[in-house]
């Protein structure tokens, strides 16, 4: 069965790198055919959370990787289980959900290209086994989101708010792929499986404050904790479809899952608790008072996800088994309200052409189904039975509670929080949904009845599920105890119940529930109250802080990179030539052995010597020569002399090439040379003196090197392993030639490369003309 | 100016040098000679035939455009690199079949890519040249 969910995550890459060919046969019913392959996963990993035992995991081997250390082997364990059902079960209805969203606009393959690639990575994320493959997954998923947040991409804002999303979610990226090497190191391996089974826990090892403070970027940058939180609101830019399946199972969650799978080897510390509690209790109460003043009904979303992202951090970093527990439930009811949520919202949205609450109304009685869905989910974000919010909410109170150090200060956060979500629900509730004699019923598009069924079964079937599972939460128990194991490597029992009992927590409920309505009863006022407060906030508005540091930077690149880059080919030479002999001057002083021995030497040779003499006087009449036709010539006459040179040395393949090489650059050059303007003294005395010592400097430098070579002996001469080898295991006499198309045939491969990127190159520096376009070709 | 002579000559020339380059490119593994030469000699046969008759006459007479003769060389020189992953060895090893006494190999089917290549990059640059700046025409 194992191997099948595999099998299936790899059919959902594949079918994301097919949409470009199956979505013109499948047409407007890509959406929907494409959702069977998550739902059958889904179904799959349904099977297995019946049947998997407590504290066992299965590994799949794939077999297949990049490196010994990343290989993409796979894990299910109760944590990925419950991650993945979310994943693959709302990835499957925003699919159906999207082929009516999104029927109306361009690019739709694109959308489902990156939709499901963007789901492939998510579900490699949660069931990978090895730290490496799961960065890989984790960028993966950061590449895409930013494809799919910036779908509008001829709009200015999507542009941007992608941007931010990538930049930001890439530094977390960067930061997660050294601590994981890091960890790696320390624990000699990658795969994760391996580090449970060692019981591995750095915690108290000199380097873990490093890796931690790694890994807290990494998860606050995925799941938007304060200060990095600006990203997510700005991706609602996002079709809505991108936004619920972002903001509800996948993408930040990442983090989530992340702290989840290492908390094993890292959590409990104090650095750990500290930092978590610290910015997951900060964001949690950002969040929820910011979604108070928004009117956009996709922003207050956004905003009451990073508050449960928040409460997520929180309880993780609390670091108790009721705290996990409670994590784990929060993180399935939050999937499941804030999906139903943002669907309803797109729903609103299509049906009507507003988001805005303070323009919608009397939507139970216009569109009942959207809106019964929409009210269940409401009831589960405000934490009120008989949802599974409920539940949620009481083991979030359950375990502050039991936190003695700090219940002081995440109590009053928690609740503070809460009460505010409550008061948002309940606002909504009566903003959009409910029959109000002020404002008008907002007129609709289509009538409910018209709208297809795929549309409305996401919402619906995420309600419906919200629902079953505040009634019977004991279907959760074994999945819950054998992630509990896993996250808190110790056997937990889990006993799941709708109602616990009347004791302090529920008091701490109801007494939430009561503040809620008091907010919203109050709302004028405290609307108010946020508004300038948001105002005052607004100075320090971090995303456009964040653009500004980026312009910046970039500007500062800009400079530089034009102070290095000036684009004069004579300075480009002059600091090659200069670096180039200062480095190699230095190694030649600082090198043994002597220069030159007179023993070795040969007898002169005239015709060598005669060779040498036209050489020279070639280059001389080409420096001082006034045509410029006479100066290519003579350098031609130069390029002769070099080949006959290794003519009498023996070289014939480098003569012929040399002799052929120089012939066709000299009818190029002449052709060309033809067509330019007469010489000009362009340069002053002092430059030409100043080009010709450098000049001369180099040439003694060669000189130098040549006379050095001879002494120096880095390592063992290779020629020798030429000849023996070439007409034994080439097959070929002609060393040349088996060096250039054999042994070192792939430094033959990119030379040919860059000879088509140079032919490229000529073709579009003649070809190119700005001024004239439809140039006669 | 009309040269009958000289246009006669070279465009047996033409022949005489491609021949004399496959013959190169194919010698060259054992005695002097190889991809890389055969292909200048073959694009220096070309090139003398444009300065006679015109780069759009060397068109005419290599049918293709050289870009894609160019891309072909690439393509050739990267399977022949490659090919041997299929037998699940590394990429550019050598991979050798005796027919008829005669060793063929990949290597060689690179240096025909590599010949390919230089007479597509040559042939390109210099009709290129010739075309833009109106020469012989």
């Amino acid at each position: 069965m194992e191997q099948l969910a595999i099998i299936l995550i790899g059919f959902i890459f594949l079918m994301g790198l097919m949409v470009p060919v199956l979505r013109p046969i499948l047409k407007s019913y890509t959406g929907r055919i494409l959702a069977l392959i998550p739902f059958a996963l889904f179904a799959v990993l349904t099977f297995m959370f019946f049947t998997l035992p407590d504290q066992t995991a299965r590994l799949v081997d794939t077999g297949f990787g990049f490196l010994p250390e990343m290989q993409f082997s796979f894990r299910i364990d109760g944590l990925s289980l419950i991650f993945g059902m979310m994943v693959s079960g709302i990835g499957g209805l925003v699919l159906g959900y999207s082929s009516f969203y999104m029927a109306k606009y361009a690019g739709r393959t694109k959308f489902y290209f990156f939709l499901i690639l963007f789901m492939g990575a998510m579900l490699g994320l949660v069931f990978t086994d090895n730290l490496l493959a799961l960065f890989i997954f984790w960028e993966l998923t950061s590449i895409t989101s930013f494809f799919l947040i910036g779908f509008d991409h001829d709009k200015e804002k999507p542009r941007q708010a992608a941007l931010q999303a990538l930049l930001i979610t890439a530094l977390g990226g960067l930061c997660l792929l050294f601590a994981v090497i890091m960890i790696g190191n320390l624990a000699g391996t990658f795969r994760l499986s391996e580090l449970y089974a060692q019981g591995f826990h750095f915690g108290a090892h000199s380097q873990y404050q490093t890796v931690f403070l790694l890994i807290f970027v990494a998860v606050a940058t995925k799941s938007a904790q304060f200060p990095f939180h600006f990203w997510l609101p700005g991706a609602m830019n996002a079709p809505t479809p991108i936004s619920a399946y972002l903001h509800s199972a996948t993408m930040v969650n990442a983090g989530i899952f992340l702290l989840l799978r290492l908390n094993p080897m890292m959590g409990g510390t104090i650095a750990w608790k500290g930092a978590l509690i610290l910015t997951g209790g900060l964001t949690m109460f950002i969040g929820a008072f910011f979604s108070l003043g928004q009117k956009d009904l996709k922003r207050i979303l956004a905003f009451t996800t990073i508050s449960a992202l928040g409460t997520m951090v929180m309880l993780i970093g609390m670091n108790t088994t009721a705290s996990i527990k409670a994590a784990l439930i929060f993180f399935i009811v939050h999937g499941l309200y804030k999906g139903g949520l943002f669907m309803v919202a797109g729903i609103i949205d299509k049906n009507t052409g507003t988001r805005d609450i303070d323009k919608l109304g009397g939507l139970l009685k216009s569109m009942p189904v959207t809106s019964i869905a929409g009210i269940l989910a409401l009831l589960s974000m405000s934490g009120l039975p008989p949802m599974l919010g409920f539940i949620g909410k009481e083991l979030i109170y359950d375990a502050k509670v039991q936190m003695p150090e700090l219940s002081w200060l995440v109590v009053p956060l928690g609740v503070a929080a809460n009460m505010m979500m409550v008061a948002i629900s309940v606002l909504v509730f009566y903003e959009i949904f409910l029959p109000r004699k002020k404002k008008p019923a907002i007129p609709l598009k289509h009538k409910e009845k018209e709208l297809p069924g795929n549309f409305l079964a996401g919402p619906v079937a995420l309600a419906l599920v919200g629902l079953g599972l505040g009634m019977t939460p004991g279907w959760l128990n074994n999945i819950l105890s054998n992630a509990m194991y896993y996250v808190q490597s110790q056997t937990v029992e889990v006993h799941l119940a709708l109602w616990h009992g009347f004791n302090q927590v529920l008091l701490l409920s109801i007494f939430t529930v009561i503040m809620g309505v008091l907010i919203f009863i109050l709302r004028r006022p405290v609307g108010n109250l946020v508004g300038l407060i948001i105002q005052w906030t607004d100075q320090y508005h971090l995303p456009e802080k964040f653009n500004n540091l980026i312009g910046n930077y970039l500007t500062f690149a800009g400079k530089h990179t034009n102070r290095i880059q000036h684009g004069y080919h004579r300075y480009y030479l002059i600091t090659f030539f200069v670096a180039t002999m200062l480095l190699i001057g230095y190694q030649l002083i600082d090198a043994n052995g002597g220069w030159f021995q007179p023993s070795e030497g040969s007898p002169v040779r005239m015709h060598v010597v005669l060779v040498l003499v036209v050489s020279a006087m070639a280059i001389l009449f080409a420096v001082f020569s006034k045509s410029r036709l006479a100066a290519i010539i003579s350098m031609g006459v130069v390029g002769y002399g070099v080949a006959v040179l290794y003519m009498f040395y023996g070289a014939i393949d480098l003569a012929i090439t040399q002799f052929l090489a120089e012939t066709v650059l000299m009818v190029i050059f002449v052709m060309v040379i033809y067509h330019l303007p007469h010489f000009a003294v362009l340069s002053t005395k002092k430059s030409r003196l100043r080009d010709a010592a450098i000049a001369i400097a180099v040439g003694i430098m060669m000189t130098l090197v040549v006379l050095k070579a001879r002494f120096i002996n880095l390592e063992e001469p290779i020629s020798q392993f030429f000849a023996e080898k070439s007409f034994l295991e080439g097959y070929g006499r002609n060393i040349v030639n088996v060096i250039l198309v054999d042994f070192r045939a792939l430094d033959t491969l990119g030379e040919i490369t860059v000879l088509a990127l140079a032919a490229a190159g000529v073709f579009t520096l003649l070809r190119f003309n700005p001024l004239n376009k439809k140039s006669d070709r | 100016m009309k040269n009958i002579v000289l246009e006669r000559i070279v465009s047996l020339f033409l022949y005489v040098m491609v021949g004399f380059a496959l013959f190169l490119l194919f010698r060259g593994h054992s005695r002097p000679g190889g991809g890389f030469i055969g292909g200048i000699i073959a694009a220096a046969g070309f090139l003398l035939y444009g300065i006679v008759f015109g780069s759009e006459k060397v068109l005419e007479k290599i049918k293709v455009d050289p870009r894609y003769i160019l891309g072909t060389g690439l393509l050739v020189a990267f399977l022949a690199a490659i090919s041997p992953m299929m037998l699940g060895k590394p990429p550019l090893t050598g991979m050798w079949i005796t027919l008829a006494g005669i060793p063929l190999g990949t290597p060689l089917l690179f240096d025909i890519g590599v010949f390919i290549l230089v007479v597509g990059m040559i042939v390109s640059i210099f009709t290129n040249i010739m075309d833009v700046l109106k020469w012989n025409s």
